[in-house]
């Protein structure tokens, strides 16, 4: 577009006022003098600033002053519903308590787990037991047979 | 455009007041920042509505957050934050309400500000004016939301690229790619007019 050495991204910077150094502003104030392309642009990116300049917007002071008091309206009104609840949710519901009662809970769990293993343990083996036993008997009742039998 | 501060009080000073639950202080504080927050708002929408109710759910959410500000910060940072992060739920839940038809969680705000805040407009905006207007909506919606957010800061608020970049948290570099481009696309949305 521009057959010069100024970049547009110079030009936003010269309008926008980002330009400190004085010598370079003056540089680029000289150029834009001479140059009918840059002037141009310029113009363009001075009227973009303006426009969005003008977007801001005011009203009376009864108006901004009703927003205010429909602020502190909320803030008033939302305010006790949050403290009641962390009131409740602290009364009831105790962090070091909750976590206290929650240790307990899972100790009390873990003891009678291993009770009711040991229980387990102790009947499968007094089964065991038996068993052994009952085929020790069958053994014997086996051999006393036999030995009766090699006699006759 | 100058923003008069109704008073000199430092913003901490005013913020310690709050804390303390001071209703005075907080009523101070919204004075002091309720134009700019709302024309940023504005600048981002171009909708006198949306800018109202934002700027509204912006400041309630400031004020019971205020044991957030640790002052790390300037406090026109914090409440910017808050603020385009209001805005973005705003339209998060449009969108959300657009979708599902007027469900009951997302209820219209318009119903408890009771008035069109356009009416209060204390401009007469003609023709040509509002044209612009139109014009620059259209190209504002065609900005991505870092992009607007630079513009709006830029033009609206009159910082310095290196504020905006603190303010973002985004480099120099990158807030000037987002600014030339923003001008870009408005100077060729507004045409014509912008000559």
């Amino acid at each position: 577009m521009k057959k010069c050495t100024i970049s547009s991204g110079t030009l936003v910077d010269y309008i926008y006022g980002e330009i400190d150094d004085v010598s370079k502003l003056h540089e680029i104030e000289l150029h834009i003098k001479s140059c009918p392309d840059c002037l141009m642009e310029i113009g363009r990116l001075e009227a973009v600033k303006k426009a969005a300049e003008a977007n801001r917007v005011d009203f009376p002071e009864e108006i901004w002053s009703v927003q205010r008091q429909n602020i502190l309206r909320k803030i008033r009104t939302d305010a006790p519903a949050k403290k009641s609840f962390g009131g409740i949710f602290h009364g009831i519901f105790d962090v070091k308590k909750l976590s206290l009662a929650a240790l307990i809970i899972i100790m009390a769990g873990i003891g009678t787990q291993y009770y009711r293993n040991v229980k387990i343990l102790d009947e499968q083996k007094a089964m065991a037991d038996k068993m052994e036993l009952l085929q020790n008997m069958e053994i014997i009742e086996r051999l006393d047979f036999y030995e009766k039998m090699s006699l006759k | 455009m100058e923003y008069i501060e109704p008073q000199n009080r430092d913003d901490k000073e005013i913020i310690q007041e709050i804390k303390q639950g001071k209703e005075a202080a907080m009523d101070e504080l919204i004075k002091k920042y309720q134009k700019r927050v709302y024309n940023t708002l504005y600048g981002m929408c171009m909708d006198y509505d949306t800018a109202w109710d934002v700027s509204q759910e912006a400041f309630v959410k400031v004020v019971q957050n205020i044991n957030n500000f640790r002052g790390d910060s300037s406090f026109w940072t914090f409440l910017y934050r808050v603020t385009m992060n209001a805005f973005y739920d705003h339209k998060r839940k449009e969108k959300v309400r657009g979708r599902v038809g007027n469900f009951s969680d997302y209820e219209d705000d318009s119903g408890e500000r009771k008035f069109d805040v356009k009416d209060a407009v204390n401009i007469e905006v003609d023709f040509e004016k509002k044209q612009m207007q139109e014009k620059m909506k259209t190209a504002l919606s065609s900005l991505t939301n870092t992009q607007k957010e630079v513009f709006v800061l830029k033009t609206t608020e009159g910082l310095k690229i290196r504020e905006i970049a603190g303010m973002l948290g985004i480099s120099e570099g990158t807030v000037k790619s987002h600014l030339n481009r923003s001008t870009e696309k408005i100077k060729k949305a507004l045409g014509g007019e912008a000559l």
